[in-house]
């Protein structure tokens, strides 16, 4: 991260590395959100996530102590997970740590640190300036159709495409001449733009994580489309690097304009070091007391169910021997059903097998072992069904359907213009207080 | 159904037809081959036998019972469908691996492989909508008149195992009274869960909390509260572990990936978790942001954490512990999970009916210290239910007050 001498590979693959991963809403695929710090184990890389991105990690203490006082952190447990971590000898101490120790618990995290001093010393706010246009311009450029007008250059890189609407409108994105000179003629790189708004090098890698992490949503889904393209089935071609590019162009267009030529770049009056962000992380006291709480928090649940395991099959082997002196009683099974392993099918095979005593349920992986991508009639894109790491070789079409494919109501365009947006909401917001209204009436 | 509705079952039509079956490999789009040949559909059918433990004693109907979830005004419809399935219904797979199962000429195959299905034994795809509380079956015409029969029965049992169902979920839910009849309580959770005004159609993965490999009868007698991903698997059949690396490859992404995605969305609602619906805008239909001048939410809406307790996952494998580690060391993405203690697992030593819980790179004795005593028995499901405890506010004391303890089963 100190290198002097600024890597724009390096820089934008690290990047690519720390931000959310999230594709487009259709692919939901949960994930690890801290995925760029499993390396590490899991306290070590949540504690180290924090301080650098600032996210909140675990609950709050007085959260993990309001639960022991309502008993959902067992005390037998915490005295179990102490011992375990601390030591009997230290037991005591510990848990007056934990239970009534004051603790500062603000955390100031490294990233943002430099870019704040446009702020404090321009007294501008570049967020503010450049976020509106720049999101409204991505969200139109990638939209997928719900947009009341498209984007009016297809089939083009995403700067090419600027760079078109640039030269074919008498209206520009830019404020000064001189940047949109600069976008149109080409002649730029990110090294060039930090320079002119950074200024030292030192400080170039720091000042592109600031930048991309006040707006880490936007950034992380650039990423996203530029490694998974078909998670867009209108695609679209992006890069991250094109973004940057284009948000310090946007960042150099707004400081020339508001502040014309009294400015300097940022790290001239920047009297700071650059920060080593991912530099280790010392493990305080505070953050050992966490962690003892959170374990204490889970094992409050593992433990228990630990132990009713143990007891249902002690049972378990008390009723075989009892099904197999009476042979006769065991009926056949009257059907099988395979579910997935989702947790949420836990209880509706918990029923099953109540409502009826002689049918097994099983559970698997809800792709049932086969992959391949499918083409529902009518539709022109392939859906991947089975796990997001397999890349399928197979296709399975569907003919033959007797339902048309129609179109959704939910991606309706017609909240979006001005009278019937209007209307469409007063009508939704007096439906909705009126349900809410006789919800209180009649209460349940 | 309304079209303002995410349809679940409308992912693929029940009366369509599917190219599962390949005769001619030259038969390819876009370089894939359009449906499997016998032999690929007998490898894929043997490896999922043999992986759930189920390859003697089949029953009449054996039912693929896929998910997936209906809701109104949910951009996020696609977190609650199958995450195996890369965030969709699953209907269409139950459908391919029914085909596959009762095909003759696979069948043959597999019989050469020792797993024999009788003649008389038919699989048929299903979907249960996880939302609404309904079910779905495909292709029943194939049924066999006597299967046909006991089809009627089993539907029978299968929706009043949805009535059930739909009261155990009702208890979180502020808007239905638990209390009522059974299929009122049904009609309910299927009106809300397509109601344009509900940001909670279901919750989710909310409190996922455990993953049990192992056969059913490990947690069959256990009340679990939905927080269990229950992965069957049959250790006396896979006396060299192979199976259980096989098993064990997709658990800490799929299920590791869905526990920490409600962790972290849990404990940061603001910077990991996308906050609260109610004014996320749709961005060019694949985000969402507060406003149009907003950056994009990744990670999980407020409404569908707000229950989850932030714990990592319990993984538990029936099998002995050297087994455990020879399967989760099969590769090293794999082992990432565990050596970093991203989720934790403890082996069920099957005859010595003995934990192992996995720390420091070796699995160590681990004897649970709650009493018998502790864990109380459910003698009534449906009293049990009705009784549970609500929250007072969606405060994580109290949100997370109505998450229950284990309890063991009549």
């Amino acid at each position: 991260m100190n290198n002097i001498s600024f890597d724009e590979k390096h820089a934008i693959h690290e990047l690519k590395h720390f931000l959310p991963a999230q594709q487009a809403l259709k692919d939901f695929i949960h994930h690890n959100s801290l995925h760029a710090f499993q390396h590490m184990k899991f306290y070590d890389g949540i504690f180290k996530a924090s301080k650098i991105f600032g996210f909140q990690v675990h609950l709050q203490l007085p959260e993990y102590r309001a639960m022991y006082q309502t008993g959902r952190i067992r005390e037998d447990v915490l005295q179990m997970v102490i011992a375990n971590k601390k030591g009997k000898e230290n037991s005591n101490d510990w848990k007056q740590k934990l239970l009534t120790k004051e603790y500062d618990t603000i955390n100031l995290p490294r990233i943002r640190q430099l870019r704040k001093y446009w702020k404090d010393v321009y007294h501008i706010d570049l967020d503010n300036k450049v976020h509106p246009l720049l999101f409204r311009i991505l969200c139109a450029f990638l939209d997928q159709g719900i947009a009341i007008n498209s984007f009016p250059v297809v089939n083009k890189p995403f700067l090419e495409s600027i760079k078109e609407m640039e030269q074919n409108s008498f209206v520009s994105f830019f404020k000064t001449k001189v940047v949109r000179q600069q976008f149109l003629s080409g002649n730029y790189s990110i090294s060039s733009l930090l320079k002119t708004i950074v200024g030292k090098e030192e400080y170039y890698e720091q000042y592109l994580f600031d930048q991309q992490f006040s707006h880490h949503g936007w950034s992380g889904f650039v990423s996203a489309v530029e490694d998974n393209p078909q998670t867009l089935l209108d695609r679209k071609q992006i890069t991250l690097k094109e973004l940057i590019e284009f948000e310090l162009l946007l960042e150099l267009d707004t400081l020339n304009n508001v502040l014309g030529k009294k400015w300097q770049p940022l790290t001239n009056n920047v009297t700071i070091s650059p920060i080593a962000i991912f530099a280790d992380v010392e493990k305080t006291e505070l953050a050992q007391v966490i962690e003892l709480w959170q374990d204490a928090f889970e094992w409050s649940y593992y433990d228990s169910v630990l132990k009713g395991i143990l007891i249902a099959n002690t049972k378990n082997e008390e009723s075989n021997e009892i099904s197999t002196q009476f042979l006769s009683t065991v009926g056949d099974k009257t059907f099988q059903a395979i579910f997935c392993i989702d947790e949420r099918e836990d209880s509706i095979r918990r029923h099953i097998e109540a409502v009826d005593k002689n049918a097994e349920t099983l559970g698997a992986p809800g792709f049932f072992g086969v992959e391949f991508y499918f083409l529902q009639q009518g539709s022109k894109f392939y859906d991947k069904l089975c796990p997001a790491p397999v890349t399928p070789k197979y296709l399975i079409k569907e003919y033959d359907a007797k339902a048309e494919k129609k179109g959704e109501l939910i991606y309706t365009k017609l909240t979006h213009g001005i009278l019937s947006g209007f209307l469409l909401s007063i009508s939704f917001g007096f439906w909705a207080f009126a349900k809410k209204y006789n919800y209180y009436l009649t209460q349940k | 159904m309304s079209p303002a509705i995410s349809n679940a079952y409308a992912h693929m039509d029940s009366k369509g037809t599917l190219t599962i079956e390949n005769k001619n490999i030259t038969d390819v789009e876009n370089a894939l081959q359009i449906g499997y040949t016998i032999e690929e559909m007998a490898v894929r059918a043997e490896g999922f036998l043999r992986g759930v433990g189920l390859i003697k004693t089949f029953a009449p109907i054996v039912y693929f019972v896929a998910h997936g979830s209906s809701s109104a005004n949910n951009p996020h419809h696609g977190a609650h469908d199958c995450g195996a399935c890369s965030g969709r219904p699953g209907a269409t797979n139950a459908r391919v691996q029914s085909f596959i199962l009762n095909h003759k000429k696979v069948r043959e195959i597999l019989a050469t492989k020792g797993i024999v299905i009788p003649d008389t034994t038919q699989f048929v795809g299903a979907m249960h909508d996880t939302a609404a509380d309904v079910m779905g079956y495909y292709d029943e015409e194939i049924l066999s008149a006597e299967n046909a029969k006991l089809h009627l029965l089993n539907k029978q049992n299968f929706e009043t195992a949805l009535n059930l169902n739909a009261k155990e979920r009702s208890r979180r839910f502020a808007s239905i009274n638990t209390k009522q009849e059974l299929e009122q309580v049904r009609k309910a959770i299927h009106s809300r869960s397509v109601s344009l005004f509900e940001p909670r159609p279901e919750l989710g993965h909310g409190t996922n909390t455990l993953a049990i490999i192992g056969r059913r009868q490990t947690s069959k007698k256990l009340f679990l509260d939905r927080r269990a991903f229950l992965n069957s698997y049959d250790y006396t059949t896979d006396p060299t572990g192979d199976i259980l690396t096989a098993v064990m490859r997709p658990i800490g992404l799929v299920c590791g990936g869905i526990n920490l995605e409600y962790y972290f969305s849990r404990v940061d609602n603001i910077k990991m978790g996308a906050g609260t619906k109610l004014p996320h805008n749709v961005m060019g239909l694949f985000g969402v942001a507060n406003s149009s001048d907003g950056d994009l939410r990744p990670g999980l809406p407020w409404q569908m954490i707000e229950v989850h307790d932030p714990v990592r996952l319990l993984v538990i494998v029936e099998h002995q512990p050297e087994m455990v580690l020879k399967a989760i060391q099969s590769s090293p993405e794999v082992f990432e999970w565990y050596k970093n203690e991203w989720v934790h697992i403890v082996a069920l030593h099957p005859t010595e009916q003995q934990f192992y819980y996995f720390k420091n790179g070796v699995f160590e004795k681990y004897n649970p210290i709650t009493e018998a005593a502790e864990i109380k028995t459910i003698h009534n499901m449906e009293q049990f239910i009705e009784g549970a405890k609500e929250m007072e506010t969606n405060h994580i004391v109290h949100a997370t007050e109505e998450n229950l303890p284990v309890y063991l089963l009549d």
